[in-house]
């Protein structure tokens, strides 16, 4: 047999169309990320200002919000992509009793953790493309949040903040 | 030798199976009759440890497991193959798994049945999906191939094709354990008949010995089970009777 996607998803399961899904839904999901936080946060750091002529003052006593704060719900979609992971776990399991009943095949084999294998790889392995491309993400958007941010505005123990609400 | 001692299942306020004693050796045919819900299936399950029960089921002395258990396989009615695999990706996934799988007998009955290798099994009519599900338990290089009604929904025709090439190809070691109600149609190749009524084994007969007392395999099976041919016409009777007070 071909050591392909396949060969991690229940025998003879379509993986085309949920391939597909996933790819689309991380895509989604990074430009959604960007988008509101990039709005989020220009509207804060606009707010930093004050327009002297032509000229972009940083108002005194200013402080720039917490980065998770501006991240708010940005990463959302990836979060729904790993609740859906859960139920492709779920689908994957009842594949095998649905149409008919492959799991007496599966709990027959010599493997004992066939099953499993094909069952938990590939969600298990979109649960984590999709935990870290949001982790990625967070790191990019607060990369733009610390060189952007006027030092002078910044608070301080952001990553701290950051680990606990990523956590 | 696959042996069952004092096995018992219970389902929620219900025993299934009570206190089965078998010995199968290899190399037999072995009918298992029985009534509906007198459990045909779970014993079968349970051999197979897709059930939990309480008792002793050994193969050769030991217990089954994942390193012995490639030597049953299963053709069941409610059907074991992938829906979505072709036939031919069921060739591949049974011979990366089941070492001893025989690829010559896997083509020769798909060539005997005409069952087409590319295509999905959820295509296929009932028929087919009943005669692939045999051609796996018997490609898989089992010695005890246990089915269970693998004929629900097969014609005459089919069946009886299937008979022969069972009788044809079954190596001297090969042992199937066959749950049916076609007891008229099997009982011209089964060497043995189980018996079993809400649980309990109630006969375990030789056909051979059964042929040397004068008797047939139907009669028997009616007798152990007390059937009453009258039932039927007595209860017409009744029932004609009550209508015409």
């Amino acid at each position: 047999m071909k050591k392909d996607l396949s060969y991690y998803a229940p025998p003879g399961m379509e993986l085309e169309q949920g391939k597909k899904v996933f790819i689309i839904g991380m895509v989604m999901s990074t430009i959604f990320s960007f988008w509101i936080f990039g709005i989020e946060f220009s509207n804060c750091l606009e707010k930093l200002y004050w327009k002297n002529g032509a000229e972009r003052c940083v108002i005194p006593g200013a402080v720039m919000p917490d980065f998770t704060v501006i991240l708010g719900g940005s990463l959302l979609g990836f979060d729904i992509i790993f609740a859906l992971m859960i139920a492709v776990i779920v689908m994957h399991y009842g594949y095998h009793t649905w149409e008919s009943k492959s799991i007496y095949t599966m709990r027959r084999l010599p493997s004992r953790w066939e099953l499993h294998r094909r069952c938990l790889t590939l969600p298990i392995c979109g649960m984590i493309i999709a935990r870290v491309t949001a982790f990625v993400i967070l790191l990019i958007c607060y990369g733009f949040y610390v060189g952007l941010t006027p030092k002078e505005c910044l608070m301080s123990g952001q990553w701290q903040k950051i680990l606990v609400w990523f956590l | 030798m696959l042996e069952l001692q004092n096995v018992s299942k219970s389902y929620v306020g219900k025993k299934a199976l009570k206190n089965i004693n078998l010995q199968i050796p290899q190399g037999e045919i072995i009918g298992l009759f029985g009534e509906n819900s007198a459990g045909k299936t779970t014993m079968m399950k349970c051999i197979l440890g897709l059930l939990r029960y309480s008792g002793k089921i050994t193969l050769d002395g030991e217990p089954i497991t994942h390193k012995n258990i490639t030597r049953l396989s299963f053709a069941t009615c409610e059907h074991s193959f992938f829906p979505g695999l072709t036939a031919l990706g069921h060739k591949e996934f049974y011979g990366e798994h089941f070492q001893k799988f025989s690829e010559k007998r896997f083509d020769s009955l798909m060539k005997f049945f005409d069952l087409p290798m590319n295509k999905v099994l959820s295509s296929f009519s009932t028929g087919q999906k009943n005669q692939f599900e045999v051609i796996l338990a018997l490609s898989q290089g089992a010695d005890y191939i246990l089915m269970d009604e693998p004929f629900a929904g097969n014609d005459i025709f089919n069946r009886e094709d299937f008979y022969k090439v069972l009788l044809g190809i079954l190596e001297p070691n090969e042992t199937v354990f066959l749950s049916t109600h076609l007891i008229e149609e099997v009982s011209g190749f089964i060497g043995r008949a189980i018996l079993i009524h809400k649980g309990e084994i109630i006969g375990d007969v030789s056909v051979m010995e059964l042929e040397e007392e004068g008797k047939d395999l139907v009669s028997f099976i009616k007798e152990t089970y007390q059937y009453r041919s009258d039932r039927v016409s007595k209860a017409l009777e009744e029932m004609t009777g009550e209508e015409e007070s």
